[in-house]
């Protein structure tokens, strides 16, 4: 039973680009504003006023200026319709458009086209990009006073800027395309009613109107979050019996599904479902569901009716990372606790940490450690024990949530979550903004980790040793971590009995990720028995940054050469944990590249200095 | 009807349960204004959904101002009994005994004390912290500002500069000292709407809505229905019979009838489907200047 959406449209514009005419038009050209009302927007030498259909309070209309979102209807081809959120221009009202967005499908922009687009227009676009709006149709509007000659030309290079402006803008909020609302730019004139509802011929070939253009985009959610989530809004009790009441924000139901509970973290089976008081077999995303369930098990409001199968412990984390648009006169205090509300769930939290700041006309980061009203930012918010918080881009209603302040009650902040923090300690994690690509791109070349593991005395170190000699000719960075220099220095607390090598060799490989992080090409030499401990290395980095190298010298060649003595002294003593003798070496099955330690080192280097090549930028 | 209709009906009944559990769920003392009209109607329908096997769990106010329509009181007290509710009718005592009355006072004087005064009088004695009520926003343009969970200062005034901001699908129910909520289960609800669900459900309203011939008088172009030997005819008045109806249901001096021929559901969802008039045409109290109903709001009334 999936419900059919009604989509919402925000609509907004810098002040004086002509939106509320804009509005006005649309509504009185598509029919859906009665007569009667349309006559108060008279004025008194009988022209309309189309700004005052929207502007519906008194202090909108004496400042002549959007207030606070309007709600209307506009009436589209077919029987449908999409439900208007007229929204404020003025930075002083951001919150307000705030609101209109974050229930909005698609966008209207109106950008006044003697202006072009301004601070403002910019501040909009970032904000519904922000607050999930997937497209955005820019009115390119009072194309009338465009010069005649002159308006073919004009629009399409306007519409080009506003093309490019806007996709630099929602490039640097996200990288991630899918991020990105799509664009449409229609040239109009609200004033005169060029391209509203019908195309005017006019010198210029206009292709299509407003109204084509809101029915041409696709205003669904292109992926539902299958996840299934029913945030639980109330509990009726009847003679003994408990009724869980709430509507799926996500996902669907079905009778004898077994779920999970959360915070409970309980399963139990379904028993009876019902929608609107009539029994029903499943129910999906946007229904008002009642549940009863199996067992004697006890919900309130708040809890969160889950599914078994699907990812739902990743989404729990006693700290998640979230974009904050801060809408309250009083600053941001940090460490200072807020109610956290997202539907009925309310969880006390702080905000530990302000990343960076993002400049709405921009959305470029901004350095800043504070937040203040109308301003944007992302942050870490924690709690004392996990919570839920999905992704907003999966789930609006479960992944946006608002900080309460906890004395007077305010709403001070909307927040759109990003992804939870999974760290191993409370330690919150500071993001440094040099990061590895911005390191490698100043060395012109990939950091990678190539890891030796082979017999005691096969030869890794001398290999290793020839290859970082050229590289160092060559100017490319890198640093050997080799085993012995280990065991003296971070591991010199540990023996060599089996744990203690798997926790030297998880130093390790956390050493080297943190190397890999800094930029450099690392080298690793070590024994590294452990064909396990040598696969959880190797979990550590991505395919493309590793590769395994196999120095296959035969045991007897080992013994011969033992370079520092350890098989003598093995030998000598038969309790002994040395490799090779007391323990048993595992051959790594599928290395990327096998060498023979009796061979020429300068030849065993040839194939990972090429692989170190192929990795220049 | 179109073929999304039915869909539609169904997201706007699935939004409105939500709310109606929300204030429920997240204020302690819930109260439903009901007016005894259609809007009214499919708001109690709602509420039964809502909160079905069990009758609605919230007590029903009527502020009454004494002028309704007989038909509308003896149609409320049916309601009341077919749905179980936990009815409170309350008046102005002001207005008992015919002391302020639509004729001996101006209608916005009278609408203060007889409703929005008697609201406030109503909420304050039952400390009720959540009023839901039928209000829409395609009704007029100050309540198409209008949040869903609309926070309400002392003396239940509205401030429509500066309301709570209102996302996704969370409400912050935090209440300061005074400090009251208004909720609006079917705010996206047009007339059409709620005339498709009564059709839809089979609901029962006040017959005023059907056309009917009935005795009126013309005052200032508005066809006025005379209810009760109370109604102050004018010496060159006599009631006329014509077949009348009513789009929007107040105290009957103040509710202007329309000339149609609409006698039932479907007509009169055709008859809504073709009209570009808007239901409150038909208020007398909404003539008296373009913020009337923004003032009245901002002062505590529904
Ligand atoms: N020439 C021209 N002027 C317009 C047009 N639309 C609006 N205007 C004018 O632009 C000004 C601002 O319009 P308004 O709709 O109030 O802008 P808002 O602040 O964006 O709502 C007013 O003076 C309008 O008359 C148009 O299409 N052409």
């Amino acid at each position: 039973m999936t419900r059919s959406h009604i989509p919402r449209i925000v609509v907004c514009g810098a002040v004086d680009d002509g939106k509320s005419t804009l509005i006005g038009r649309l509504l009185v050209e598509t029919g859906s504003v009665p007569l009667d009302e349309l006559a108060l927007s008279k004025n008194s030498d009988g022209s309309y006023d189309l700004s005052r259909l929207t502007d519906g309070l008194q202090a909108e209309r004496e400042q002549g200026i959007t207030i606070d979102v309007a709600y209307r209807y506009l009436k589209l081809p077919e029987g449908n319709r999409a439900l208007l959120a007229d929204s404020p221009g003025h930075e002083q009202y951001t919150r307000n458009m705030a609101v209109a967005a974050s229930t909005a499908d698609l966008a209207i922009i109106a950008v006044d086209a003697s202006k072009g687009v301004s601070t403002q227009t910019k501040r909009h676009a970032s904000i519904c990009q922000l607050m999930g709006v997937r497209a955005v149709v820019v009115a390119l509007n009072k194309i009338d006073i465009l010069d005649k000659k002159e308006q073919k030309r004009l629009i399409s290079e306007l519409t080009q800027e506003i093309e490019s402006e806007f996709t630099t803008l929602f490039k640097n909020l996200s990288s991630n395309k899918a991020d990105h609302p799509r664009v449409v730019v229609v040239p109009v004139s609200g004033g005169r009613g060029d391209n509203i509802t019908s195309a005017k011929s006019g010198d210029v070939s206009l292709l299509s109107t407003i109204i084509d253009e809101l029915g041409g985009i696709e205003s669904k959610p292109s992926s539902p979050s299958p996840e299934l989530r029913i945030p639980i809004q109330s509990v009726l009790k009847q003679d003994g019996k408990r009724w869980y009441v709430g509507r799926i924000a996500s996902g669907s139901i079905h009778l004898g599904d077994e779920v999970l509970l959360w915070p409970s973290m309980n399963r139990c089976r379904v028993t009876e479902l019902t929608v609107s008081g009539t029994a029903v077999n499943g129910a999906g995303t946007g229904t008002s569901v009642s549940l009863s369930m199996e067992n004697d098990v006890v919900l309130g409001r708040g809890d969160v009716v889950v599914g078994i199968n699907n990812n739902f412990e990743q989404c729990l984390s006693r700290a998640h990372l979230a974009n904050l648009v801060w809408i309250s006169s009083e600053p941001l205090e940090i460490s200072t606790s807020y109610l956290l509300r997202v539907g009925p769930i309310e969880i006390p939290v702080r905000v530990e940490v302000v990343r960076y700041q993002i400049d709405p006309e921009t959305n470029l980061q901004v350095k800043s450690g504070g937040l203040e009203n109308n301003q944007i930012a992302r942050v870490e918010i924690s709690a004392d024990r996990p919570f839920l918080l999905d992704a907003y881009s999966v789930s609006r209603d479960t992944g946006g949530f608002i900080l309460c302040d906890r004395v007077t009650g305010d709403t001070v902040a909307a927040g759109m979550s990003i992804s939870p923090l999974q760290r191993s300690s409370e330690v919150t994690r500071y993001l440094f903004e040099v990061t590895r690509e911005l390191r490698e791109r100043q060395n012109g070349i990939r950091g990678g980790v190539i890891w030796f593991t082979g017999l005691p005395g096969s030869g890794k170190s001398t290999i290793a040793n020839q290859l970082e000699k050229t590289l160092f000719e060559v100017g490319i960075r890198s640093f050997v971590i080799d085993g012995d220099m280990v065991r003296q220095t971070l591991s010199s607390d540990l023996g060599f009995s089996i744990e203690d090598r798997t926790e030297n060799v998880r130093r390790v490989a956390q050493l080297s990720s943190l190397m890999l992080e800094a930029g450099m090409v690392v080298l690793v030499c070590l024994v590294s028995p452990s064909a396990s401990d040598r696969a959880s290395s190797r979990s550590l980095f991505s395919n493309s940054d590793f590769v395994e190298v196999h120095v296959d010298t035969p045991l007897e060649v080992c013994k011969l050469r033992d370079p520092k003595g350890l098989y003598a002294r093995a030998s000598a003593d038969p309790s002994n944990e040395m490799t090779g003798v007391g323990q048993q070496y595992e051959a790594p099955a599928d290395p990327d590249f096998v060498l023979d330690g009796t061979l020429d080192v300068l030849e065993n280097c040839k194939p990972l200095l090429s692989w170190v090549r192929s990795r220049k930028m | 009807m179109t073929a999304g209709d039915t869909d539609h009906l169904d997201a706007l009944e699935a939004e409105a349960i939500w709310v109606i559990r929300e204030a429920y769920g997240a204020f302690t003392k819930p109260v439903i204004l009901y007016s005894g009209g259609k809007d009214s109607t499919v708001l109690l329908h709602l509420a039964s959904k809502a909160f079905a096997p069990l009758s609605i769990p919230i007590p029903v106010l009527h502020i009454d101002t004494t002028w309704n329509f007989d038909e509308l009181i003896e149609f409320r007290e049916q309601t009341a009994r077919k749905l179980s509710l936990d009815l409170i009718v309350y008046s102005n005592p002001l207005g008992v005994n015919g002391k302020v009355t639509p004729f001996t006072h101006g209608t916005d004087e009278y609408t203060r004390i007889m409703n929005t005064d008697a609201l406030r009088q109503a909420l304050d004695q039952g400390r009720f912290d959540v009023a839901l009520g039928g209000a829409r926003r395609d009704e007029e343009r100050s309540r198409a500002k209008e949040r869903m969970f609309s926070l309400r200062g002392s003396g239940q005034s509205w401030n429509p500069s500066s309301q709570r901001p209102e996302f996704w699908t969370t409400v912050n129910s935090s209440l300061g000292e005074g400090q009251t909520m208004r909720a609006f289960p079917i705010s996206n609800w047009t007339e059409l709407d709620v005339w498709k669900y009564i059709k839809r459900e089979s609901l029962q309203t006040v017959p005023l809505y059907f056309s009917n011939i009935r005795p009126t008088v013309t005052r200032g172009g508005k066809i006025i229905v005379v209810n009760d030997s109370r109604f102050i005819l004018n010496t060159d008045e006599t009631p006329v019979g014509r077949r009348v109806r009513f789009r929007s249901l107040g105290c009957y001096p103040l509710s202007a009838a329309e000339e149609t021929s609409a006698e039932t559901v479907e007509e009169i969802i055709q008859e809504l489907e073709k009209t570009r008039s808007s239901e409150r045409a038909g208020r007398l109290i909404d003539e008296d200047n373009a913020s009337s109903m923004e003032r009245r709001k901002v002062e505590g009334y529904f």
